[in-house]
């Protein structure tokens, strides 16, 4: 009873597993480490809104991404963008937003930390798979640390 | 106990292995701190109040009230919506920071001068201003100290008061037109 309770669980946590999203190489990409400076999203006088008054964007244009997609050739796939639960420097998950824009391989989105958005649905057709992104953040100072860092990834589902 | 710590140094080089390289790494800088001010009317104008003493009523300590234009104490933006009452002049500042940079802002006055007239001068010391429209900075008078401070905050924030200039008129001065200029600093180290 137990050797047939142990099989069960096994192969739960096995088919599990095959679900799983797995995490793309982009070490490809040309840029690895893209460093931005923020500024004030709203300069007109008189802001009567706390978060208008202290809203900062930061842009990041031109970002090219390569996603080493070999493996997946042939497969139906979806692809994501992912933006880590963790923010090193942010007080709160809540202040920052991430949007983007591409050039049309990839959709345009926006996530917040610890959510992912799609960008990718379809068969995989070629060993690499890339776009040039225009990304945005937006964020909220009254939550901003010294040193915000943070690693946005991208995810593969693959169909059964 | 040894056995332990083996497996697990063995299990956490697998799953770096299993873990592909990653090429983003976003580095956000610290934003840029900001000060505005806004002394009379919006815009760079420097606004002009005027004070007209009658000869029968020269030096009797009843103060004469100064008068200004609309724009001087005009609307501020969402947050200040209504205009000073009339003849006030506006004094709207801001300043904000991140978390990571809170900082202090202080706005003072240099009242050190003097409105003058050919060789003849009034110190700014016999003028004061009564607020109103706001509460952040309190009545007060000139002291003639070139760095009278008026108010200290902290980021990040907006202040706006309406203030209405007066003449103290204690002396009697030499008939004459009297100009003089007022300047107003905030700072933020």
């Amino acid at each position: 009873m137990r050797g047939a309770l142990l099989a069960v669980l096994l192969a739960a946590f096995a088919a599990g597993a095959l679900a799983a999203p797995v995490r793309l190489d982009d070490s490809a990409s040309p840029r690895s480490r893209i460093d931005v400076k923020p500024r004030w999203q709203h300069v007109e006088e008189g802001l009567s809104d706390p978060a208008r008054l202290n809203a900062m964007v930061a842009e990041i244009p031109n970002l090219e991404v390569r996603l080493a997609t070999s493996k997946f050739v042939g497969k139906r796939a979806r692809i994501y963008l992912v933006v880590p639960d963790f923010v090193s420097g942010l007080r709160s998950p809540a202040a920052m937003r991430v949007e983007w824009r591409t050039r049309g391989k990839l959709l345009g989105g926006t996530a917040l930390p610890g959510t992912r958005a799609l960008v990718y649905d379809g068969v995989v057709a070629q060993p690499s798979l890339g776009d040039i992104l225009d990304i945005t953040l937006f964020l909220d100072a009254r939550f901003m640390d010294r040193g915000l860092r943070f690693e946005p990834h991208f995810e593969i589902d693959v169909a059964p | 106990m040894t056995i332990r710590g083996l497996a697990g140094y063995g299990l956490a080089a697998a799953l770096a292995a299993a873990l592909p390289a990653s090429a983003l790494t976003v580095v956000v800088a610290d934003g840029t701190p900001e000060i505005a001010l806004r002394v009379g009317a919006p815009g760079g104008t420097i606004s002009l109040v005027t004070f007209a003493v009658a000869a029968a009523t020269a030096g009797n300590s009843t103060p004469v009230l100064g008068t200004t234009n609309v724009a001087a104490g005009s609307s501020q933006g969402a947050n200040f919506p209504t205009a000073c009452p009339a003849n006030n002049v506006r004094v709207w500042t801001r300043a904000r920071s991140t978390l990571a940079t809170p900082r202090v802002a202080t706005l003072t006055v240099n009242g050190s001068g003097n409105l003058t007239s050919g060789g003849n001068s009034i110190p700014f010391t016999n003028f004061d201003w009564i607020t109103s429209g706001g509460t952040e900075i309190a009545s007060g008078a000139f002291s003639g100290s070139p760095s009278q401070a008026l108010l200290t905050f902290n980021t990040s924030r907006e202040i706006s008061v309406c203030k209405r200039f007066r003449f103290l008129n204690t002396t009697v001065y030499p008939s004459g037109t009297y100009n003089g200029q007022l300047i107003y600093t905030l700072q933020m180290p």
